[in-house]
């Protein structure tokens, strides 16, 4: 258990990693292209790679929000019952995300399959859209991995453990 | 079974799904989707989900949000609420009240730098109570004012609550952001009253601390101009249509970074912080819009918004009458569940409503941050009461929530001014190109 938790913990922090010089190539790119914009002229496609940073930064950094509890949660009413009824509450709602998340996931593919073979692009550069819908998907399975780790705590905190 | 009955269970059960935990992202997207299933069909709703959670992530409107959150997150981590604090109690400082009154004014100040309640409060709080503690301010008046205070934040733009609104109503975030600064200044100074009004009735709530020389003054001056400098090149380029809300979001983190680190008040460990909660806060924010826009489809699609829009339409009640319910409905709503939560998922079912009874959109706007705003301070979820425990520990909730009574009815009489005169709201985006 702790095994999976550290390694959990180590993959969802890495791609988080990368998603942090995502907001920094925003900002440097929104900012070159107004100073740009005014001095010669605006960078090419700067909306299509915004829309694309975005989608990216967004992603990757989703499991490690998940790990860190940052989703927001409404404490209220669980934080007042026993641990053992929060701990199968836990594990029912656990599993449910889980079922969303999958399905998300696989139909996150299936529109990337259905964009690949249409050929959408972005506007100006022609960026295919596909593999970031691919990325998404992969992002949801690793948040899937968090929440699979939440759950076997949910489990082990309904057994008493 | 009716779809006006399968939307009533949806906005049940997610409620109910809420209660038992579930990140209230997924719960809407669940809720949605199941919904949507149920009224429409599997393969559309299947559909809707990814379509959903894909126009989401690449949407340019929203790439505002990281761009706002990291001019806030260096903010707080190159001590500017430290600086802001201690020009305004070197200015206020010697009035009775005046740490409390240098409190108010500093988080109004840092508020035009942040967007987020908590991270104010955070920022806010570890500056300002041990400088009360220490002169001696009464512990319910100094936890309440600067929790109360740390809620403006979503008022004075850039507020992450009318990002929020902007995008799912599809209302302009630069007029939104215009629309806050008014009555974000109405509410300062609201608040400061209250304190000037305590410290009339009490004053051993709050005696008067050391005095400045006008050297000291001008001084302190100098640690926050490039700051407010810094907020007038970003609000009035969007004012005027030099930047895009992004751009100008861009260009203010940008700008905070290098104010930082020319002044070299933000670490290399600050400025890895400072990109963490940038990431983390978008993730959230992101997925709770993708799951409102899963669950706002699921509702549009049962009609109900429409069916409720026209229902209330149909009512002999002023229009008056049912905003001041929808009002009391945030209110209450806003008692039990996190500002941002109750916003995402009424605005797909009451926004036909309030467009429907002749409201400005935009001047709702400011009144659901304003709502949101007493819903952070009120208890039993006021977020900021938890985050000023946090930092002062020894200070009971109850003394908190105490404390926050009057600056709760300061609140109150901002909504009944505004409600009064719009102006107060709509005056700013009025005069925006």
């Amino acid at each position: 258990m702790e095994t999976f938790e550290r390694f959990v913990k180590r993959i969802s922090r890495f791609f988080d990693y990368v998603a942090r010089f995502g907001v920094l190539a925003m900002m440097i790119l929104v900012v070159a292209n107004v100073i740009l914009r005014i001095v010669w002229k605006s960078i090419v496609g700067t909306y299509d790679y915004v829309c694309i940073i975005g989608a990216v930064l967004v992603a990757l950094a989703l499991a490690y929000c998940g790990y860190k509890k940052g989703h927001i949660e409404i404490e209220i009413l669980m934080s007042q019952l026993p641990e053992r009824i929060q701990g199968i509450i836990g594990s029912i709602v656990n599993l449910l995300s889980l079922g969303f998340f999958s399905i998300v996931a696989w139909q996150l593919v299936l529109l990337g399959n259905e964009m690949r073979q249409k050929g959408e692009t972005t506007m100006t550069l022609y960026l295919p859209f596909h593999p970031y819908l691919y990325l998404i998907a992969f992002c949801c399975g690793l948040l899937m991995l968090v929440i699979l780790l939440q759950f076997f705590k949910s489990v082990g905190k309904a057994m008493g453990k | 079974m009716s779809q006006s009955t399968i939307a009533i269970i949806g906005i049940v059960l997610v409620i109910i799904i809420f209660l038992l935990r579930m990140p209230v992202a997924y719960a809407m997207g669940l809720v949605g989707m199941v919904g949507f299933a149920l009224a429409s069909s599997i393969e559309g709703s299947f559909r809707i989900v990814a379509k959903d959670i894909w126009a989401t992530f690449s949407s340019y409107s929203l790439s505002v949000v990281p761009m706002f959150i990291f001019m806030g997150t260096v903010a707080f981590y190159s001590g500017t609420s430290g600086r802001l604090f201690d020009a305004a109690h070197k200015f206020l400082g010697r009035l009775p009240g005046g740490l409390a009154l240098a409190t108010v004014f500093a988080c109004a100040g840092f508020g035009a730098m942040c967007g987020s309640t908590n991270a104010e409060a955070a920022a806010m709080g570890k500056v300002t109570l041990p400088e009360m503690k220490r002169y001696k301010y009464d512990d319910s008046l100094a936890t309440g004012c600067v929790a109360a205070a740390g809620s403006l934040a979503i008022m004075i733009p850039p507020s992450t609550i009318l990002i929020l609104y902007g995008v799912m109503v599809q209302e302009s975030i630069g007029k939104l952001f215009l629309a806050g600064i008014l009555p974000g200044i109405l509410l300062t100074i609201l608040f400061a009253l209250t304190i000037v009004i305590l410290c009339r009735l009490k004053p051993g709530l709050a005696p008067p601390a050391a005095g400045s020389t006008w050297m000291e003054k001008l001084k302190s001056l100098s640690g926050i101009i490039e700051m407010l400098l810094l907020f007038v090149l970003v609000m009035g380029g969007l004012f005027v249509g030099w930047f895009t809300p992004t751009e100008a979001g861009a260009i203010g983190a940008a700008g905070a970074l290098a104010i930082a680190l020319v002044r070299r008040t933000l670490s290399w460990q600050g400025f890895w912080h400072a990109l963490e909660d940038t990431t983390q806060i978008t993730a959230m924010v992101f997925l709770i819009i993708a799951g409102a826009t899963i669950f706002g489809h699921f509702m549009a699609i049962t009609r109900a918004p429409f069916t409720l829009s026209e229902f209330v339409g149909g009512l002999s009640i002023p229009p008056m009458a049912v905003m001041l319910l929808i009002i009391l409905l945030y209110l209450i709503g806003g008692c039990f569940m996190d500002s941002l939560a109750l916003i995402t998922l009424t605005i797909p079912i009451l926004y036909p409503v309030i467009t429907n009874l002749g409201f400005n959109p935009i001047w709702f706007g400011v009144i659901i941050v304003l709502v949101a705003e007493m819903g952070v301070i009120t208890p039993p979820v006021g977020v900021n009461v938890y985050v000023i425990k946090g930092v002062a520990k020894d200070v009971p909730l109850q003394t908190i929530f105490r404390g926050i009574f009057p600056f709760l009815y300061a609140e109150i009489i901002c909504a009944i001014l505004l409600i009064i005169f719009p102006k107060i709201a709509l005056f700013l985006p009025g005069l925006m190109k």
